[in-house]
């Protein structure tokens, strides 16, 4: 795919070569927005919005990464609707403490109707801890680590879809990362042998 | 083992790990991670928390989220259209302000300065026009003065009795008395009587006394005009039209130009302030759609 001659298309009001980027960047886009919202119905409305934004503000792409600019509009979207949330909050019927004994009676165990194996239950433990110490974090700094330790992007692109300098970046990512590290620490059976270790040690 | 490392040397191991360190920053750390066992741990404890995030599965878009023709025909940010346009308001009305702010500040000054210098210039404009008005009444008044006759007219030959300056005949003028005229009337005679001193080393001289011996006559008053013309008791304290007429206007301050001017005064920086309000307005409303269409 040429990506710099759809983008010029689309800039030019060709949807069909917008169409063409959005299903080069939904998965990327929709995976920001559920690890920012946590929320499958949230994340695909937030999503679309991006790309509808996107797509009417392509006069506005000043060149550079695409998928950071894109990906911006993302974690925009996604800060509206936690600043929507926290003005109106709601109560979730889901328990938020994974290790809370309501969690067996969850509908995320539910949803799967097909017993599951110990290790993909292990798997889905882990990763909704992980869910849950990225949710504890501040909003700056879990988009941040969204984008560069789950979705892989280098610290200038975080940058330009984050829209902070890259000291910023650097700054946040440690920060995010040691909080992230004592929140998972707390999960203790859930993590792998080489993670507990050296969370022992410390202690 | 924890307070070795500082939040600049989490920074600088983050860094590391995802190898965005400049050589000389990436030399420096390698260093200390040979020299300090608590720099390596802390390494792998962000490599293990690193790894673990990596792990999390990605997951594939429920749907398609292309865009569909009724959602792309719909105006791309309509508002955003607006932001030069308000950006341009935002300037004109922060021009006008300035210059509605300027004219107030500096308008007054030269006005000021005008009026501090006009009582002068006003004072001898109102002498002159009161001279020129008071010319045509005083030649008037010379030629016929209003002049009050005791006991009919008087005795013109007799001169040099009451300081002889009226009618312009001063004493330098030769006079020729002519025979007394022995008024039809009889004459009041007042005697004097010197008083006694009731204590002698009070008073050495004897203080004369007029004493009437007939009753005063009422004597008519005759010619007319602002000499002895006392108004009644009812109509005292009035101005009168006249005098109205001339002085009101020199007591007013100044033309009425210069009067609307100072009106507009007070007037001209309440419309700046004002601009200078729309202007921030329109500038913010301007920042925040721009803002809001860029996400």
């Amino acid at each position: 795919m040429d990506e710099a001659g759809l983008i010029q298309d689309a800039v030019r009001g060709d949807l069909d070569a917008f169409n063409r980027l959005v299903l080069a960047y939904q998965d990327m886009a929709y995976n920001i927005a559920f690890r920012m919202l946590s929320d499958e119905g949230a994340a695909e409305d937030a999503t679309q919005t991006a790309f509808i934004s996107a797509y009417r503000n392509l006069a506005s792409y000043r060149g550079g990464s695409f998928k950071a600019w894109v990906m911006r509009m993302v974690t925009n979207t996604c800060y509206d609707e936690l600043r929507r949330r926290h003005r109106r909050p709601t109560v979730p019927l889901e328990p938020s403490n994974p290790e809370d004994d309501e969690e067996i009676e969850s509908p995320s165990w539910l949803a799967d109707g097909s017993p599951s194996p110990e290790e993909q239950i292990e798997t889905r433990e882990l990763e909704a801890a992980i869910q849950h110490c990225i949710q504890g974090l501040p909003e700056e700094f879990r988009a941040i680590v969204i984008m560069v330790d789950i979705q892989g992007f280098n610290y200038t692109e975080a940058s330009q879809a984050i829209g902070k300098p890259l000291g910023t970046i650097k700054s946040r990512l440690a920060r995010a990362r040691m909080r992230l590290r004592d929140c998972l620490s707390g999960f203790g059976e859930l993590l792998p042998p080489l993670f507990r270790l050296r969370g022992e040690a410390e202690r | 083992m924890k307070s070795r490392i500082s939040p600049k040397d989490w920074i600088l191991l983050s860094s590391y790990l995802d190898d965005e360190l400049d050589a000389r920053d990436k030399a420096r750390v390698e260093a200390r991670l040979k020299a300090m066992p608590a720099f390596q741990d802390a390494l792998e404890c962000l490599r293990c928390t690193k790894e673990l995030l990596s792990r999390m599965p990605a997951l594939g878009a429920p749907r398609n989220f292309t865009l569909p023709a009724y959602m792309a025909k719909s105006e791309p940010s309509s508002a955003l259209r607006l932001v030069p346009a308000l950006r341009w308001s935002s300037a004109v009305a922060a021009l006008i302000a300035v210059f509605f702010m300027v004219s107030t500040l500096l308008g007054g000054l030269p006005f000021r300065m005008q009026m501090a210098a006009a009582p002068a210039d006003m004072a001898a404009k109102e002498t002159v026009s009161l001279m020129a008005e008071s010319e045509p009444a005083a030649a008037e008044e010379a030629a016929e003065p209003p002049v009050i006759y005791w006991n009919g007219p008087p005795v013109r030959e007799v001169y040099g009795l009451g300081g002889g300056a009226a009618d312009g005949i001063g004493g330098a003028e030769e006079i020729t008395v002519p025979p007394a005229v022995i008024p039809t009337q009889p004459v009041q005679v007042f005697k004097v009587q010197p008083t006694e001193a009731p204590l002698a080393e009070a008073a050495p001289q004897a203080t004369p006394t007029i004493v009437a011996t007939a009753p005063l006559r009422e004597l008519p008053v005759e010619g007319s005009g602002p000499i002895l013309g006392i108004a009644p008791t009812e109509r005292q304290g009035e101005m009168l039209p006249e005098t109205e007429r001339q002085v009101l206007p020199l007591v007013a301050s100044g033309s009425p130009a210069q009067e609307e001017q100072v009106r507009k005064l007070p007037l001209f920086g309440i419309i700046g302030i004002g601009l200078f309000i729309v202007a921030a307005g329109l500038f913010l409303t301007a920042f925040i759609l721009r803002k809001k269409a860029l996400r």
